[in-house]
């Protein structure tokens, strides 16, 4: 007999020993047993579904809880801000600007850019009233904020120079008396312009009641500041730019300009943005024709000041005519454009580029 | 602030040197050094109007618009200013001007302004009582710098302004003040 049938003939011998009823119990405790079993795996399920769902709800919960973080974060925020403007955290004073004496809110609004007047005039009939006075025009500093490097739309840039050809207007006239030349050498903006030193030494004013011509050399700044110059000079009839960059709002893309857009922009003899003025020039060659050159040469014939015998002036003729035949067809609306002799004299150091920004233009 | 404030009765000034006795709105008296109290312009005046006999007695000049706690932060102020700036040649007035205007605020009085802005005003108005010129103006700079970039919205809301204008007054200033206008009107294709 092989050791397997002796194994069979021992179980058979065993459970030939149990009794039936120890059978029957056995056989009842193991369904027993498996149901409990069973029961225990439902449970243990049931509570894993639980987990997991409870899991979910946290999930949400942490990221309601992140929200409302967020939130908060930023309720704070605004609050810091209130309360650092506004009032103060001790709770101990409580005076603003509205307690100010008027002579202290003046004090304000002369450091702020002449550039923002125009948003603080907006707030309250007395800011308003303020910053009309006389007393705020004196001694008001325009500080100029350098004008970021935008894209303009074509209608803007349009918009923007009809209304800068209406604003210097005034200021383009053939009555020349006085000037005020200041040169700043660290001018990347106009720091102040100081008022006509023949007539008032002692002052630095932006105010300048009387002050009739203005020399700026050296200086870059937005067309806004030639226009609002009217408010602060009102008698001002003159100015000239030397090496002087005006910044006007013009499109990137100078080929998809109007010509009369390019024409009212040249007629305040400024480069833009980005351009000197050499590469502007080159940029509108596109615009001019053959027929219009000719055209414009025989015009130059009758400028005054291409006829001066001057020696620097000759050897210079024909650039300079040949720069002034460019310009012509956008500078169409000048009936007469004069360089004094002095004025040719006193830059005549100057680059041609220079010079054509001192060209004094008489509308 | 970086620096403990003030200098009482019970907080003598260890420097040698005439001392100036002051008392601020509550009556608390401070003792200054005679350079620091100099730098008020009200109290270098009352000095030579009683003939600077005073730092040898026991009277004290009344700064009876000043309270002790604006005094304290002022006196941080000056002393800092008295022992850190140095002594300049007077500037002809068109320089003061410019420096005035084109100076950045130093990055101590940055720090020593960095407080809420009912703070600020109040310094800045004990500083024109007291008439110290410096402070006043970097009071009134650092407000200005907080009004610049901020909308007339913003203004009116911070500072619980009403707008009292019609809507056609509005419309005029904007008007008159469009040469101030950075922002152009958004509507073509080109950007």
């Amino acid at each position: 007999m092989d050791k397997e049938a002796e194994k069979s003939i021992s179980a058979l011998d065993i459970l030939n020993s149990l009794e039936r009823d120890e059978l029957i119990s056995i056989i009842q405790r193991t369904a027993k047993e498996k149901a409990i079993f069973t029961i225990e795996l439902q449970d243990g399920q049931s509570r894993l579904r639980r987990a997991e769902n409870r899991n979910k709800i946290l999930q949400q919960n942490l990221a309601t809880l992140e929200d409302d973080l967020h939130a908060l974060a930023e309720e704070k925020n605004w609050w810091k801000e209130k309360v650092t403007s506004r009032s103060c955290t001790c709770g101990l004073f409580s005076t603003t600007i509205n307690d100010l004496p008027g002579e202290l809110l003046l004090n304000i609004f002369q450091h702020v850019d002449v550039t923002e007047h125009g948003i603080l005039r907006t707030v309250s009939k007395t800011w308003n009233k303020t910053l009309k006075s006389k007393i705020m025009k004196r001694n008001v500093f325009l500080h100029l904020r350098r004008i970021p490097i935008r894209r303009y739309d074509v209608e803007y840039c349009a918009t923007v120079a009809q209304r800068a050809r209406r604003l210097l207007s005034p200021f383009m006239t053939k009555n020349l008396t006085l000037e005020v030349n200041y040169n700043h050498p660290d001018a990347s903006f106009v720091p102040v312009i100081i008022e006509n030193s023949l007539q008032c030494t002692s002052d630095v004013l932006s105010y300048c009641e009387n002050l009739k011509a203005l020399v700026l050399i050296g200086y870059e700044f937005p067309v806004q500041f030639l226009s609002g110059l009217k408010e602060w000079c009102p008698k001002l009839k003159q100015m000239s730019l030397v090496r002087t960059i005006v910044h006007v709002p013009a499109p990137i893309d100078w080929q998809i300009r109007p010509p009369d857009t390019r024409a009212a922009i040249i007629d305040v003899s400024v480069p833009t943005e980005k351009y000197s003025l050499d590469t502007l020039l080159d940029k509108i060659d596109p615009y001019i024709t053959d027929g219009d050159l000719e055209t414009y040469a025989n015009r130059l014939e009758s400028y005054e000041w291409a006829k001066q015998d001057d020696e620097w002036l000759s050897n210079k003729r024909d650039t300079i005519l040949t720069y002034l035949k460019k310009w012509e067809p956008a500078c169409k609306d000048i009936k007469d454009l004069k360089l004094e002799d002095a004025q040719w004299r006193t830059y005549r150091n100057l680059s041609l580029c220079e010079v054509m920004s001192i060209m004094r233009f008489q509308v | 602030m970086s620096t403990a404030a003030s200098s009482s009765t019970s907080e003598t000034i260890a420097e040698p040197g005439l001392k100036i006795k002051v008392s601020t709105k509550e009556g608390e008296v401070f003792e200054l050094d005679e350079k620091v109290a100099k730098m008020s312009q009200v109290i270098r005046g009352i000095l030579e109007d009683l003939g600077e006999q005073n730092g040898g007695d026991d009277s004290v000049l009344p700064l009876t618009q000043v309270e002790t706690r604006i005094f304290r932060k002022i006196l941080v102020w000056l002393k800092y200013h008295a022992g850190h700036d140095k002594e300049e040649a007077p500037k002809a007035e068109e320089d003061e001007i410019i420096a005035r205007f084109c100076e950045e605020i130093p990055e101590w009085d940055q720090k020593f302004l960095n407080v809420d802005q009912a703070v600020i005003l109040e310094i800045m108005l004990a500083a024109d009582y007291l008439d110290i010129k410096k402070l006043r103006g970097l009071c009134c700079k650092t407000v200005a710098n907080i009004l610049k970039t901020k909308t007339v919205e913003q203004i009116r809301e911070m500072y619980g302004i009403e707008n009292d204008f019609t809507p056609e007054e509005e419309e005029e200033i904007r008007k008159q003040t469009a040469w101030c206008e950075d922002e152009p009107p958004r509507q073509g294709s080109n950007h």
